[in-house]
Parts: C-alpha cells; structure tokens; sequence
C-alpha cells in the first residue's frame, strides 16, 4: 500500500481497537474523506501498525511544499531517505533542484505564514 | 564557522517542519492568558531552539530562556523565570519563556519542578513553550494535559541539499553532485554536521566524508560477533540508534537467537542491568555515564553470547503482542491500585513489591475468587488473573 504523507487515503475495515490505535497515533479521519498522516501523527509507528493489519508493506511519499505534488519518484536520495521519520513535506525535482529554489521555498513559507 | 555565519535569522530560512514552524507562530499571535503551553518534542540537532528564538522574533516578544536540566528544583526554577511568570511588561509587551530540555528535569515530586511548572502554565500571563528530546520521557508524559505536542523532525534529504546549495552558492564553492549526496546522506538530518561537511570540503577537498557511525544492523552484528570486549565496545560505540533502541534491539535479537538456556539466562541477567543502568540514566539526564552502559554490554553480554551466532533483529512486536502487553499492563496497574487504596499503601509499592505475589496466588482459584471480591474487580480481570496465576505457578514448578 502506498501513502502520500498529508493526503487523504482510504482502508479497508480493521476493526475498532485498530481505528482507535490509529486514532491515538494521532491519524486524521474525516467521513467521507478517510484517513491522513500529518505532522501531528506518529507516523513510525502508525506506519507499523498498518504493516501488521494490513499484512501488506506500506510505503510512504511525500508531498512537495511549494507545489503539492508528489514528490519522491525520481529523487536521488530514495533509497536513503526514512519517510517515517523526517518531517513531513518535501520539494519536488523542480523545486528542489531549479533556480532559485531556497528563494521559492522561502518565499511560500513567507506566504503560509501570513 | 559556517554553522554560525548561516544560522538562520528569520523563520523562512530554516528547512524541515514547515507546518510545526507555522502552528508555533500561529499559536504565540493567538495566545491569551490561560491558554495551554506547547511542548516540542523531536531529536537533538533539528533546529527546536533556533525555532524557538525566531518565532519570538517574528512575533516581538521578549525571549527568558532556560535549560530547565541545569535548574532541575522548583526553587531554581521561581528564581529563573519567576518574574516573566507573573509580571508583564508596562507597554504589554510579551515575553516568551522557554524552557528547554524538560526531560531533564527531576521526576522527583519533593524537588517540585514538574509541579511548578503546571501551576505557572496555568496563571503564567506569558506564553511558555516546552522543548524535550525524548517523547517517551515520563517528564513529557505528565505535562501532556497541559502542554500542546508538536513533533520536530529531522528534514528530508533534498530540504537539506536545497539549504547546502544555498550556502555553496554564497561562498562561490564548487562541489561535485556525488560528494554533496553524500554528505547529505551522511548527515541524518543533522543541518550543523551537513554544513560542517561543506565547510571541511572547502578546506580539503581531497578529503570525502569520515564516518564513525554505522547503521544498527551492522553494528549491532559487530557486536554478537566480537570475540573480545574491546571490540565489542567500539562497535557499540558505533551504532547510530538511541540507547533506549540499542538496549531493546540487543535484548530482541538475544530472547530471537535460540541460545542455550544458561546462556540465555545469564545474557538477559546482563540486559536487566543494563535496563536498570539506562533507567538511571534516563532520570537523572547523567548522560555521560552511557560508556558505562555499553562497558557493561561489552563485557559481560559479549562474554556469554560473543560469536555463538546472535544476529540482529529489528526492535519490533507484532501488532497483537503490543495491544496484549499494554491491556494487561494496564490490568495490573489497576489492581495494584485498588490493592493500594484497601491496604494504605502506596501504589507505587504495590505494584513493585506486592503484586508479584498477588498474581502469585492467583494460581490458587479461592484465592482468586477472594481476591476480585476484595478489589471490587470487574468482569474482564478473572481471565487475566487465571492466566498470569497460571505461568506463574507453572514457570515456578519448572
């Protein structure tokens, strides 16, 4: 199963006491949306306890800050980055790499803020 | 040094934890007298502090910061931040208190820091914020229900190469994609070891990254395979996970390797050590003395188990095993409890020196059925208490 880190996604019936697990690891749910990883989830462990439901591997993408899309395919750093354990967005190949990416990030920080 | 000519100056200059950046500023405009406190909670070296000081900045405010492990006791604490507590300023000005490293304050209910500080988050007519490294820490633990969590953690690889890059490119430096990866890579969100990395490779190009750190696994493996202490001890002194995680990864692999049963027992009479060691240094924050802790390991574990083909296991119980070990743990702090109140002790004592017994007995069905009478005990704890009663009566026939 794969998750991108701060949207909605949806699973299967896992019972109470698993939903309510998840509800503690700090999991968003909303009816009609499903459920959410953001930075207030434990998303190590809640990423565990999925693993053990589900009995299926869980991956993690993360989600570009500047623009909102997907941003793990194709980064260089894949294979060493622990998704479930750093914060939570990330910049794309466009924002990561392009000119003047510090400035961009820093300038949507600055927009976010206000 | 380049990790203080860049230190970010404003908000927007740190990489990592944008949402927890933003919440922290949004909660200091908002605050009002009697709000809750907010605690960050994360790994050392994220950036906790530098946050903390930038948002003061961005909202104004004054900053009293304290490193609450070197004003461990109520009465250091009133003498510190006291005044910022209870006093605004005469153009109503705010002061942000900081108090940092909370889990390094004394558990200790005489000494009365935990207990302080609830009362001045409850009157203080300033904002506090909290930061604390360990989330599990029983300090964090007991200002829950009044300090909002928001977790700080290491950024992503590419947030720390677009912060490198931005530093390469003010000091005109050239440094070849692959070399940049790698001590990306190699500083694990650690942003002063990443610049450092970069200032060292201005100095010496030649030279790639030094590594005194290996992944768990391999070094853990180093550890089981050492036949002598010394060796032992330098790959513990290598591996990158907490001590908390090392102690529980060592204590998996030993109880998963299938170790003759006097060498299992003596290996896990060395682990309760060790626990016990890391306890005490969990408390009391004495961080130095975790060379003891792996003094012990290294000599005394490797010695039982050193090169009889202990392998590395991940730290992990299934989802089953941890929902049955906390259920029961909470069953047994209940009757401990209530065991407490009935005899006029403390449940603190009961727990540790009665309820062994308790559940001892509880092998022996009238003393069980006396026992739930006695406590009042609800439906769901005979199960529970015949089970224990049960392996305790079987473990000790064996």
């Amino acid at each position: 199963m794969r998750i991108l880190v701060g949207s909605w996604f949806e699973l299967p019936s896992l019972g109470r006491e698993t939903f309510l697990a998840l509800m503690k690891l700090g999991v968003r749910y909303e009816k009609g949306m499903g459920f959410k990883f953001d930075s207030d989830t434990s998303i190590e462990a809640a990423v565990r306890l999925l693993q053990d439901a589900l009995a299926e591997e869980v991956r993690l993408s993360l989600r570009c800050y500047v623009c909102g899309v997907e941003a793990c395919s194709a980064c260089a750093y894949l294979e060493h980055c622990d998704r479930r354990r750093v914060s939570p967005l990330c910049l794309c190949e466009k924002h990561a790499t392009g000119e003047g990416g510090y400035e961009t990030y820093m300038h949507t920080f600055r927009n976010n803020l206000i | 040094m380049w990790v203080e000519k860049y230190r970010p100056t404003r908000l927007e200059e740190m990489v990592g934890n944008e949402d927890v950046r933003a919440k922290l500023v949004a909660w200091l405009r908002k605050w009002k007298e009697g709000n809750k406190a907010v605690i960050l909670v994360g790994p050392p070296g994220t950036g906790k502090t530098t946050l903390v000081h930038l948002a003061a900045k961005e909202c104004e405010m004054n900053l009293v910061d304290l490193n609450a492990s070197d004003a461990r006791t109520k009465e250091k604490l009133v003498k510190r931040i006291g005044e910022a507590v209870s006093t605004t300023s005469l153009f109503g000005e705010r002061t942000l208190i900081f108090l940092d490293e909370v889990d390094g304050l004394s558990g200790r209910a005489d000494y009365g820091a935990i207990e302080f500080i609830k009362q001045a988050i409850k009157s203080s007519k300033n904002p506090i914020v909290m930061a604390a490294n360990d989330h599990d820490a029983d300090q964090v633990a007991k200002l829950s229900d009044i300090a909002v969590p928001l977790r700080f953690r290491p950024p992503p690889p590419r947030e720390m190469e677009l912060y490198a890059r931005s530093i390469i490119e003010k000091e005109r430096l050239r440094i070849p994609d692959d070399t940049l990866r790698q001590y990306v890579t190699k500083s694990r969100g650690d942003i002063r070891s990443l610049i450092n990395s970069v200032q060292s490779y201005r100095d010496r190009p030649g030279e790639g990254y030094k590594d005194n750190y290996l992944p768990a696994a391999q070094a853990l493996n180093s550890f089981f395979d050492a036949t002598d202490a010394k060796l032992a001890f330098e790959a513990l002194r290598m591996v990158t996970i907490s001590p908390v995680e090392k102690v529980r990864s060592v204590f998996t692999s030993v109880v998963n390797s299938g170790l003759p049963p006097m060498e299992l027992s003596k290996s896990l009479e060395v682990l309760s050590r060790a626990d016990m060691l890391l306890g005490n240094i969990l408390r009391s924050q004495e961080w130095r003395q975790l060379r003891y802790l792996d003094g012990l390991l290294a000599n005394e574990l490797s010695r039982a188990i050193g090169g009889r083909g202990v392998t590395y296991r991940e730290e992990r119980f299934p989802w089953p095993v941890q929902l049955r070990v906390w259920n029961d743990s909470k069953k047994s702090k209940e009757i401990a409890r209530r065991f407490a109140i009935r005899t006029r002790t403390s449940a603190r004592s009961a727990a540790a020196e009665d309820l062994l017994y308790l559940l001892y007995l509880c092998g022996n069905k009238r003393f069980r059925d006396q026992l739930i009478r006695g406590l009042d005990l609800e439906e769901g704890f005979e199960k529970f208490l015949a089970k224990e009663g049960k392996m305790m009566v079987e473990g000790d026939s064996t």
